[in-house]
């Protein structure tokens, strides 16, 4: 019910992972003073890491509807497929694979006023806009039903996991002296209008993979959308966790035989200090 | 406050405590009942966000811990027939080899997973009856008198008709290791195909096909358990770089201290006693599993291998 709600806001939520593109429509005039800022840049995934708060605070031109995005790197996801034998046991009856699946990606957008959900924008989807436009990214456009619907399901536990979560967006324009209406709304009014202030919070979980994560804010206006401004954050292994992890992927044997013995003398030094030195019966 | 901790190859957080509570309550049923506790703690694991290859390879190495102090406390307490673990052990690894290329077989036919679901159920499921109900006569004291049978079973003259008897004094018991060595493959085998240690299928074994004596049965069972994780954990680590030393160092702390415990309990129990708590047990997995088996899925769809 809950993946339901949020895929269901999804569906208008603003989302890209191309690269910056232009997505139809003359641009707006003017270049726009658009800033975005990450903090922290830098992630250290350290013995106490537990997953971290990152806060996105950007500028805009006035008359966009904006997104931030996190996304992480794409690659290839492989999954076990599931259903009933005999009208009554579950098991995995197949293996599939989806290719481009970010490891990360959540989104927060700005969903005040009507027009911009994916059916009435389609340059949005293009640019990867809500659940319709990642799995326009991910799958081919000749999907099959079937395929489509293990795709949901793929969404499902990513969303389970916190490594994919849709918000909404609250632009926040500095009014002008004895007005207090949003930038947007000013805008569409043809007056003249201060840059809009956005910000958004991603959790990040304690499970991302390190590597390199890009955050974007997008703006959409008659139809067309762009990436406004870009941003990076780097997730490192970082002390213990990164000297154990190095060990176990270069040097697995070592680091089996090293797992041992360290047990094998645990278990003994425990049996020694609660058995004593006298003998048992 | 937030006791977590991040766990390096798990590539995830998780609060000290519970890993500390999961060790040392699957620690204390390994030190009771002669078990490595795999078969509960690598779900438990996984149901707290350890990756399934990772928890099934670090628990592997908690294990090594646990059943060293639980085979050091039986030893002392001269509960542990070491000739005869040592030919189960070696059945074991060529029975582990034989299971390792039938599941690679199933594998190939894509039939691997729903048997090995099924056959955990079938197997868990007629063990954990035939102990509860043969224990249950027991304390009720229905159980008839050890007359020797008239006609003596097929199992028991194919024993007795094998060749080179010998005598293992701490079981009390004379008999040809061949069927040590034949049941620790047949062990062996079902171990590898169904991704666990063994040990709660060795402990029925050693129960009514070897006829050793309940509490030599569970320190001998540590004692096999303990090389067959050695032989586990320094595979994972070297081909699949699973094993988590972290997570292994957290769970055996807290399973050292209950293993302990758990043997302590095991030698004031009687026989009968503890194999209807071992009954239980087993008949509680097995109700876990056939659950899984019948109810929907949270999401038809689970990771397979390879995914970031």
């Amino acid at each position: 019910m809950r993946l339901a709600l949020a895929l269901g806001s999804t569906a208008a939520v603003l989302a890209a992972f191309p690269v910056p593109v232009r997505a139809g429509g003359a641009p707006p005039p003017g270049p726009p003073p658009a800033a975005i800022r990450v903090e922290p840049r830098s992630v250290e995934l350290g013995m106490l890491y537990r997953g971290i708060k990152v806060r996105v605070e950007g500028t805009a031109p006035a008359g966009y509807r904006l997104a931030l995005v996190c996304v992480g790197k794409e690659g290839r996801v492989e999954l076990k497929r599931k259903g009933k034998v005999w009208n009554l046991l579950w098991r995995n009856v197949g293996t599939l694979a989806f290719e481009r699946v970010p490891s990360l990606y959540h989104a927060s957008a700005d969903l005040d006023g009507a027009g911009l959900d994916h059916r009435s924008v389609p340059a949005a989807v293009r640019l990867g806009l809500g659940y319709d436009g990642i799995e326009a990214h991910v799958l081919p456009a000749h999907a099959d039903e079937s395929t489509r619907h293990l795709f949901r399901e793929l969404v499902r536990l990513k969303v389970q996991e916190r490594l994919y979560s849709f918000a909404r967006l609250r632009p926040d324009t500095a009014p002008e002296e004895g007005q207090d209406a949003p930038g947007l709304l000013r805008a569409r009014l043809g007056r003249e209008v201060r840059p809009t202030r956005v910000s958004a919070e991603f959790s990040l979980p304690a499970s991302i993979p390190p590597g390199v994560y890009e955050i974007r804010m997008i703006g959409y206006r008659d139809g067309t959308g762009e990436v406004l401004a870009s941003d990076t954050l780097t997730a490192e292994r970082v002390g213990v966790a990164r000297l154990i992890s190095s060990m176990a992927e270069r040097h697995g044997l070592l680091h089996g035989i090293l797992a041992v013995l360290l047990a094998v003398a645990a278990g003994f030094l425990s049996g020694v200090i609660f058995t004593g030195p006298k003998k048992g019966h | 406050m937030d006791f977590s901790v991040f766990l390096p190859v798990a590539n995830n957080a998780v609060n000290v405590f519970v890993l500390l509570g999961l060790g040392g309550g699957v620690g204390f049923l390994s030190g009771l009942f002669g078990v490595g506790g795999g078969f509960l703690m690598t779900p438990l694991l996984i149901m707290i966000g350890v990756p399934p290859t990772v928890a099934a390879a670090s628990d592997s190495n908690q294990i090594v811990a646990a059943s060293t102090s639980g085979t050091f406390i039986h030893a002392r307490a001269r509960c542990v027939d070491f000739k005869m673990g040592t030919l189960l052990f070696l059945g074991g690894i060529v029975g582990g080899t034989i299971g390792v290329y039938l599941i690679k077989v199933l594998r190939e036919v894509g039939e691997a997973d729903f048997l090995i679901n099924v056959t955990y159920v079938l197997m868990l499921g007629g063990i954990g009856s035939y102990m509860f109900l043969e224990s249950l006569e027991g304390l009720r004291g229905r159980r008839r008198t050890a007359a020797p049978p008239e006609k003596p079973s097929i199992y028991s003259r194919m024993a007795r008709a094998l060749p080179w008897r010998m005598e293992f004094p701490r079981s009390g018991i004379t008999l040809s290791p061949v069927t040590p060595l034949a049941l620790g493959t047949l062990v062996g085998i079902l171990a590898a195909i169904m991704g666990v240690g063994g040990g709660f299928i060795m402990v029925p074994v050693m129960v009514y096909l070897l006829r050793m004596p309940m509490h030599v049965v569970v320190g001998t069972s540590l004692f096999q358990v303990l090389f067959t994780c050695v032989h586990v954990t320094i595979l994972q680590s070297a081909l699949n770089q699973t094993v988590d030393v972290v997570l292994a160092l957290l769970l055996l702390l807290g399973s050292v201290i209950g293993v302990q415990a758990g043997a302590r309990m095991s030698r004031r129990l009687n026989a009968d006693q503890l194999k209807i708590l071992m009954a239980v047990v087993v008949l509680a997995v097995m109700a876990k599993m056939l659950l899984g088996l019948l109810v929907t899925p949270s999401a038809l769809v689970s990771y397979g291998g390879g995914h970031g």
